[in-house]
């Protein structure tokens, strides 16, 4: 999976074409995190401007997603993730493909 | 430049209400705010009650995601510097924002947020710890969140000076006005220390009471059969503000700031000097610093947390400092109702003088059956009483030695 840490190198699959349980699980984290419904956490809804979230608010939605997935991602990938498509591409990645024990 | 300083809005969270209404009305009406604690399991702990805020309900006053970026002490403190920013009627946006400011105290800070990121991080590891940790946890989050609500730009700092922490803020945010550094000050105090660490540190100094089959009369200042303080939480604000500037804007004026004075007893970091002489001597700089003879004192709102030894320090250094006068003085303690809300009760306890000036009733110390011997004032046992006071005290004396009294007065338009 290597779009998983370059996202301009494959074509991850859209939206539409993620699995079920990946998209829920991003949507019910993200709903939490913003303290929104479920049904507002749209595809492209831009994480940094949901009630101007700050880089403090992005380290704690990354580290609830790590939680929820199971997985620790690099900072910097952290900081290319911008809607939650991208994050649900991102973490369908990762659980398509393990990686390796940090 | 010395200029007068008004209290102009009022706000509280509180055991016995959320509201200045229901807090006055229940103190007035003798009630207790202490019941059992059921922020967490006390199974295993020496004593199972407290003063708790009940029916805190933080998401529908800031929302879930604001709600998670502060720690209980801060929400307190938020919520009661709206209420009292309401209630003054200021509109804080038309003013400079370099001349407004807080300053609110807190003994303690977050702790409820402490220990649960510690928690987080020994069962989970340290890259599961919150980046909201420190923001929420700091003793400065009160004043830093408050500000930020507000836009204040001005000087806003945290006082931790623990069970005076407030009485510490509110005597500087006066003296801030005073002295011409700002005009508008958003000050108090506020605490939600009813935490694992809270109740068992405090129960470890054997500074709490015991009585967990009846914890509404644990709470009993100067009375021969008190065991030790009931800990609580809460927050109490007051908005200060150079008189000409409520005056400019037609603004209801409680009281007037006269005097504050502080003072370390320099001896013990927990216990009281016996003979109060650090509390005589912040009482008597307080009444100088007001320009105002003992005789002219009618209420004192005691500390009388209700252990041994700080009932009876604080009744003897009132006999130093008031002689003669200590007979005639009416002396109560709003701890037998809230029990100590530590670094939040200056602000409380000030509110509730506030409301006294104002309204001529002074609020009853509760559970005052057998005074003790040495404890022989009129604490205005049980039943509160309607009278006309024109000036009053507050005291607020905190572990380290800190001692600090604050003086209030009935508004007078044309001086005094």
């Amino acid at each position: 999976m290597p779009y998983v840490t370059d996202p301009g190198g494959l074509d991850p699959p859209g939206w539409n074409h993620l699995p079920p349980s990946v998209r829920d699980r991003v949507v019910r984290i993200v709903a939490e995190w913003a303290g929104r419904s479920r049904g507002e956490i749209v595809p492209g809804l831009d994480l940094v401007e949901i009630d101007a979230a700050d880089s403090l608010d992005t380290i704690e939605l990354v580290m609830a997603l790590e939680e929820e997935f199971g997985i620790t991602i690099p900072d910097q990938d952290a900081e290319r993730l911008s809607t939650v498509e991208q994050v649900a591409q991102y973490f369908y990645g990762w659980t398509a493909k393990p990686p390796k024990p940090t | 430049m010395s200029r007068r300083v008004v209290i102009t809005g009022l706000g509280v969270v509180t055991s016995l209400g959320h509201t200045l209404d229901e807090y006055w009305t229940n103190l007035c009406a003798g009630k207790s705010g202490v019941g059992p604690i059921d922020l967490f399991d006390t199974t295993d702990f020496k004593v199972h009650f407290g003063g708790q805020v009940l029916n805190w309900n933080p998401e529908a006053r800031f929302g879930v995601k604001e709600t998670r970026r502060l720690d209980r002490f801060a929400q307190f403190a938020l919520a009661a510097s709206v209420s009292a920013v309401t209630d003054s009627g200021i509109d804080l946006a038309s003013l400079p924002p370099y001349r407004a400011g807080v300053f609110i105290g807190s003994g303690i800070g977050g702790l409820s947020e402490f220990e649960s990121q510690h928690t987080i991080m020994m069962t989970k590891g340290p890259s599961k710890i919150s980046p909201f940790t420190i923001p929420k946890l700091m003793v400065n989050a009160a004043s830093g969140q408050v500000s930020i609500y507000y836009g204040i730009k001005g000087p806003t700092t945290a006082i931790a000076t623990a069970c005076a922490s407030a009485a510490n803020a509110i005597g500087d945010a006066f003296k801030m006005i005073q002295g011409g550094g700002t005009d508008v000050m958003i000050t108090g105090g506020s605490e939600a220390a009813i935490t694992h660490m809270g109740l068992g540190g405090f129960a470890a100094l054997r500074a709490l009471s015991t009585r967990n089959d009846d914890p509404q009369r644990a709470s009993r200042p100067f009375d021969h059969d008190r065991d030790g303080f009931v800990l609580a939480e809460g927050a109490g604000i007051l908005i200060l503000e150079a008189e000409e500037v409520a005056l400019a804007r037609g603004a209801r004026i409680y009281a007037e700031m006269l005097g504050y004075g502080m003072s370390s007893d320099g001896s013990h970091i927990t216990a009281p000097d016996e003979e109060g002489r650090g509390a005589a001597k912040a009482m008597t700089d307080c009444l100088k610093d007001g320009r105002c003879n003992p005789e002219e004192v009618g209420y004192i709102n005691a500390h009388g947390t209700s252990t041994g030894l700080g009932d009876l320090a604080e009744t003897k250094a009132m006999k130093t400092v008031f002689g003669p006068h200590a007979a005639r003085l009416m002396v109560s303690s709003t701890k037998s109702q809230l029990g100590h809300t530590l670094g939040a009760s200056g602000g409380i306890e000030l509110v509730a003088c506030s409301l006294a000036i104002q309204t001529g009733v002074l609020p009853p110390t509760i559970n005052l059956d057998h005074p003790d011997e040495g404890c022989d004032l009129d604490y205005i046992p049980n039943v509160a009483r309607e009278v006309r006071v024109n000036r009053v005290m507050s005291n607020s004396f905190g572990f380290g030695g800190h001692n600090a009294s604050l003086l209030i007065g009935r508004y007078e338009p044309n001086g005094r």
